[in-house]
C-alpha cells in the first residue's frame, strides 16, 4: 500500500512526459548505446538520456525504470532551469532553484551535486511513479501484485550515493543523509538498488527476457 | 591470477574504485604507451577530468596530469554607444562556442516591477533577442540560459547601449585538472586490480573492468 491519501498528482514521470508531449518548443529524447563513458548506468544531457548498453543487459526491469526515472528528473531540472519563460511563473521555480543551492553551499546548480541533492525532495514522487510502472509492467503484470512502498521508496534513492567496489557506501547526498539518519539503514537501501542493478538472487524486479 | 610484482611498468585497461553502473563515476584509463585519461562524474557528465602520463617506479604509481587542455568556457563580446535617449537598447546574438546559432536562449535579468523580481524574454530560433530599458546611472547583470548549456553571467551599464555576443559551452564537460602530479605508494599490484595508499594513509582499491 502507498502512504498517502492523495497521490494522484504525485506521479511525477507522467506529469514530466506530459509536458514534453504537451509542448511545441521541447521534446524529451531517450535512446541507448555504448558511451564514451562506459561507468555510468545513464547520462542526461539537456533533454537527451542516453541509457548505457551494458546496464540494460544487466539490470532487472525495475532498475532500468527507475534510472529512466530519474533521468527523466535530470532532464526535467535542465529544462526549469534554463528556459524559466517557458512556464506560467517558471522564474519562481527557477529562484527555489537558487535558494536551495545558497542554502545548501552549492555553487553550481547545472551540477551532478546539485540535481542529486534537489531530487531528494522528489522521493516520494520517484517511488510513486516506480510503483505505479511496476504495477502494471512488472511485477504486477497480470496480477496487480506490488513489492511494498518501502521497496520503491528505496529504489528511489538512486544517486544519492557513491559506493565502492565492494558496495559499501564512501558518500552520501546531505538529503540522504537527512531522510535517512542511520547509516545501516541507508546501507541497506544502497543493497536494494545494487541487487536490482545487478539483477542478482536477491533482485525483486521482474527480468528482461 | 598471477602476481605481477611490483616490477610492473606498463597498466593497460579502465580501472575504477566504484561500483560499475550506479549514477556516479571515477576512473583512469591507463593507455600501453604511458598515457591516461581520467574521469570523474555522474549522470548530467563530468565533475572532472585529465589527460596525463603515468609511471610505474618501485613501489610507486605517479600520475602526471600534463596533457589536459584548459577548457575554453563560454565568452561574450560588447559592441557599445551612448545617445541622449531616454531608453537604452541591447541586441543579443547567442552562439554555442562552435558558433551555432542557440535557439530557445532564455534572457533573464533583475525586474523590481514583476512579482518574481525578475524579468527576460526568449530569443528566436536563431539566438537573436532585444530587449529596451530605462536609462539609468547603474549596472545590471544578465543571465543567459540556454537548455544543453552552462548558464553565463555578464554585467552592463544601463547608461548605455550594446551589440552583444554571447557564446555558451556545453553542459557536461566538467573541470580539467592540469599541472598536477599525484604519487600514490602501491600496496599490492596485479593484473585485475591494484590497491594504493591514498594521501590520508587509506588503503583504495582500483579493479579493472
Amino acid at each position: 500500500m502507498v502512504p498517502f491519501d492523495s497521490i494522484t498528482e504525485l506521479n511525477f514521470s507522467e506529469y514530466i512526459l506530459s509536458l514534453f508531449n504537451d509542448s511545441n518548443t521541447f521534446s524529451y529524447t531517450i535512446q541507448n548505446s555504448t558511451p564514451d563513458n562506459p561507468e555510468a548506468n545513464a547520462s542526461t544531457l539537456g533533454l537527451t538520456t542516453t541509457m548505457n548498453d551494458n546496464y540494460l543487459a544487466t539490470a532487472s526491469n525495475l532498475s532500468i525504470a527507475r534510472t529512466m526515472i530519474h533521468e527523466l528528473v535530470h532532464a526535467y531540472l535542465n529544462l526549469r532551469y534554463s528556459s524559466p519563460f517557458s512556464f506560467d511563473n517558471g522564474m519562481d521555480f527557477r529562484l527555489k532553484m537558487e535558494q536551495y543551492a545558497q542554502d545548501n553551499g552549492i555553487q553550481d546548480i547545472q551540477s551532478n551535486e546539485f540535481h542529486h541533492d534537489f531530487m531528494g525532495q522528489y522521493i516520494n514522487a520517484i517511488a510513486y511513479s516506480l510503483y505505479e510502472w511496476d504495477k502494471e509492467y512488472g511485477t504486477g503484470l497480470g496480477n496487480n501484485d506490488d513489492l511494498g512502498w518501502d521497496y520503491y521508496y528505496a529504489m528511489s534513492f538512486s544517486g544519492q550515493f557513491v559506493v565502492d567496489i565492494n558496495g559499501n557506501i564512501v558518500s552520501s547526498s546531505d538529503t540522504f543523509e537527512a531522510l535517512v539518519p542511520n547509516s545501516s539503514e541507508r546501507q541497506q537501501i544502497v543493497n536494494i538498488i545494487l541487487n536490482e542493478q545487478n539483477n542478482n538472487s536477491d533482485a525483486q524486479g521482474t527480468s528482461c527476457d | 591470477m598471477p602476481f605481477v610484482g611490483f616490477n610492473q611498468t606498463i597498466l593497460s585497461g579502465l580501472f575504477s574504485d566504484l561500483e560499475p553502473l550506479q549514477e556516479h563515476y571515477n576512473y583512469y584509463k591507463f593507455e600501453e604507451d604511458g598515457t591516461f585519461e581520467y574521469h570523474n562524474g555522474a549522470s548530467l557528465g563530468d565533475n572532472f577530468y585529465a589527460f596525463g602520463t603515468y609511471s610505474l617506479k618501485n613501489d610507486s604509481l605517479v600520475l602526471n596530469f600534463n596533457e589536459t587542455i584548459p577548457l575554453k568556457i563560454g565568452f561574450h563580446s560588447f559592441e557599445i554607444w551612448k545617445n541622449s535617449t531616454k531608453n537604452i537598447e541591447i541586441n543579443f546574438n547567442v552562439f554555442s562556442l562552435n558558433k551555432t546559432p542557440a535557439s530557445n536562449v532564455n534572457i533573464i535579468y533583475k525586474d523590481s516591477s514583476t512579482k518574481s523580481g525578475y524579468n527576460g524574454i526568449i530569443a528566436d530560433k536563431l539566438g537573436r533577442a532585444n530587449l529596451k530599458l530605462k536609462k539609468e546611472n547603474k549596472n545590471l547583470e544578465i543571465s543567459i540560459s540556454n537548455i544543453g548549456f552552462k548558464e553565463y553571467k555578464l554585467k552592463i551599464d544601463k547608461n548605455y547601449n550594446y551589440n552583444i555576443d554571447v557564446f555558451l559551452l556545453e553542459q557536461g564537460l566538467g573541470i580539467p585538472i592540469k599541472n598536477q602530479i599525484i604519487c600514490y605508494k602501491i600496496v599490492e599490484m596485479r593484473n585485475d586490480y591494484f590497491i594504493v595508499l591514498d594521501e590520508n594513509n587509506k588503503k583504495i582499491k582500483w579493479k579493472k573492468r
